[in-house]
């Protein structure tokens, strides 16, 4: 004896058959969705990608850190001195000559020289002066005996921790040297590099950037070329102008893809209802309600949806790792897939509409 | 005022978009417990009654009342009392005839045990308990409607509609379907209704009032 489906399992019977009758129908729906939802994927996680970008660099430049650089004709020339930045926070001078030099560890590091002979800088990195010469590094153990050098001129520099103050720099390895240590490059061109590292109670970093800048404006040096002040400020409106960016196009693509998802399986689903209309009324006129008659066709649309932005979060991630690779990590990013998912199911519910209005029409218009 | 009758007072009725083709105008009916056949021509209107009567339309104006004093739109009585044998494609192809009859007994709240004794007796009656098994699109078009009555009946409705359900049949079939139409309101003699829309002469024999129908003069069918 059978046994008998219940009304969900007859419903369901009913999808599947529809579904093997006309493969092309769900596939369609699937294809359109899904190939949708990877390129929506793809183009938020490029912005994603992008905010990461910048917030990596605002993080290692520090949100209270100003760089000036100032160009001078030899490594060793005085540098330029601000005293107004050193009431509103620690300032940290280093005469960097356009050089590196060479590890016997293997790797290579950037040359510097300390800017006062009294050692007030060096002792603000956290290094006395009779530890010169020193390097300072990201990634070998402090107290490491290295041999850095370049040419005939070789010094012994202990390994001792980059300080975060230098973080700025965007440089892993600094060998700070005297000027004798290394007299050639000391004769070389170079750049004052003065970090400032602001007090929290000093005014903020963006206007006190503008007035360095407007006190370097005023007051020309006469150097071949004036101070350049770097900070965090730019980098943060570029943050802000990217995430208005990406907010603006995650709401018209999300917007688009709704809309397409909505006109794509809306027609399908009136086609596939008006084939099916006398038997959906035949269930009516046995007391199956008119919501749960949507609910199949919303449910059916739903999982086609979903199912295709599914397919596409895989596809994303094979393309973004193909193409590039920094990207695949953004794709799987909620602030990514959750606008995405989030218009394919605003679609599928906006492609129900069509069936709950022909839901309407009165069960003896269509039986007979 | 019998509540196990069918009433019908004033009706009016005209499908929508159809420019004027009016089916009932100030229409009158009773339908006490019995065997009532409809009589007219195709197209004059006796199915768009039926579905009336069964609360699948509803009237432009006047008043129906089915038994219990209800109107025919009452969900419970559309569910539980209702019957209603269409003239064509009355099961659904996905299930076995019994699996018809069942889901619409569960939808109507029959017990499992009930139901299915219900279904067993009624399919044997009718003459395709051999058949409860197969699906649907495997039987012969006087099978279905063998089936169709069954699963209309299965529920034990107060009220039972069919609409032309002789039409294309033979003899043999045309006789086991009104006969068995005819027992099931005997069987409840003093509230159940059973209303039969149909030109067929053969089955004037069986009902206990002809009813002529005809459309409202200036209506066009």
């Amino acid at each position: 004896m059978s046994t008998s489906p219940s009304l969900l399992g007859y419903l369901l019977r009913d999808t599947l058959v529809r579904w093997r009758g006309r493969v092309s129908a769900p596939l369609a729906r699937l294809a359109a969705a899904g190939s949708l939802a990877t390129a929506a994927l793809l183009v938020l996680a490029s912005f994603a990608l992008g905010a990461a970008t910048l917030e990596e660099r605002i993080a290692q430049f520090g949100l209270d850190a100003l760089v000036v650089r100032t160009p001078l004709r030899r490594a060793t020339d005085p540098a330029p001195s601000f005293p107004a930045l050193a009431d509103h926070g620690r300032v940290l001078t280093l005469k960097v000559p356009y050089a590196t030099v060479e590890l016997d560890t293997g790797g290579r590091a950037a040359l510097a020289f300390a800017a006062d002979d009294d050692g007030r800088d060096l002792a603000a990195l956290g290094v006395g002066a009779d530890r010169l010469p020193v390097l300072l590094s990201s990634s070998l153990p402090p107290g490491m005996p290295v041999r850095a050098g370049l040419g005939p001129w070789w010094v012994a520099a202990p390994a001792a921790a980059l300080p975060p103050a230098l973080r700025p720099l965007g440089l892993d390895e600094v060998l700070v040297a005297r000027p004798g240590d290394f007299p050639l490059q000391a004769e070389l061109p170079g750049t004052a590099v003065t970090l400032f590292a602001r007090d929290p109670a000093a005014p903020s970093l963006a206007e006190l950037a503008a007035a360095l800048a407007t006190v370097i404006r005023a007051n020309p040096s006469g150097r071949d070329a004036a101070p350049v002040v770097q900070s965090a400020v730019p980098l943060l409106r570029e943050l802000t102008a990217l995430r208005a960016s990406w907010l603006g196009y995650g709401a018209l693509l999300a917007t688009v893809l709704a809309a397409t998802i909505a006109v794509v399986f809306g027609s399908g689903a009136v086609l596939e209802y008006e084939a099916a209309a006398y038997t959906t009324a035949l269930l009516r006129s046995f007391g199956v309600g008119r919501a749960t008659l949507w609910l199949q066709r919303y449910a059916e649309a739903a999982f086609l949806a979903n199912a295709g932005g599914l397919l596409a979060l895989a596809a994303a991630g094979v393309a973004a790792r193909v193409a590039l690779p920094q990207l695949a990590a953004h794709v799987p990013a909620a602030a990514v897939w959750l606008p995405v998912f989030a218009a394919l199911n605003a679609g599928a519910l906006a492609a129900a509409v069509p069936v709950a209005v022909a839901l309407r029409r009165p069960v003896g218009m269509v039986l007979h | 005022m019998n509540s196990r009758a069918i009433t019908l007072t004033d009706v009016d009725f005209t499908y929508p978009g159809t420019r004027g083709r009016t089916v009932l105008r100030g229409y009158q009916a009773r339908f006490e417990p019995g065997v009532h056949l409809l009589r007219g021509y195709s197209g004059c209107g006796k199915s768009t009654l039926l579905r009336l009567i069964a609360g699948y339309l509803a009237p432009d104006a006047g008043e129906i009342r089915v038994p219990g004093g209800r109107t025919p739109a009452d969900r419970d009585y559309q569910v539980r009392s209702l019957g209603f044998v269409f003239q064509s494609l009355n099961l659904l192809d996905l299930v076995t005839v019994r699996q018809n009859l069942e889901m619409v007994g569960r939808l109507a709240g029959l017990p499992r045990p009930e139901l299915a004794a219900a279904a067993t007796h009624w399919l044997g009656v009718l003459g395709i308990g051999p058949l409860a098994d197969e699906r649907p699109d495997r039987l012969s078009g006087g099978q279905r409607q063998r089936a169709a009555f069954a699963r209309a009946m299965v529920k034990h409705p107060d009220v039972l509609l069919l609409d032309e359900p002789t039409s294309g049949l033979d003899e043999v079939s045309t006789a086991a379907l009104a006969g068995a139409a005819r027992d099931f309101q005997r069987a409840a003699a003093d509230r159940r209704i059973v209303i039969i829309a149909a030109h067929d002469d053969r089955l004037v024999a069986y009902a206990d009032h002809v009813h002529g129908f005809a459309p409202p003069a200036g209506a066009r069918p």
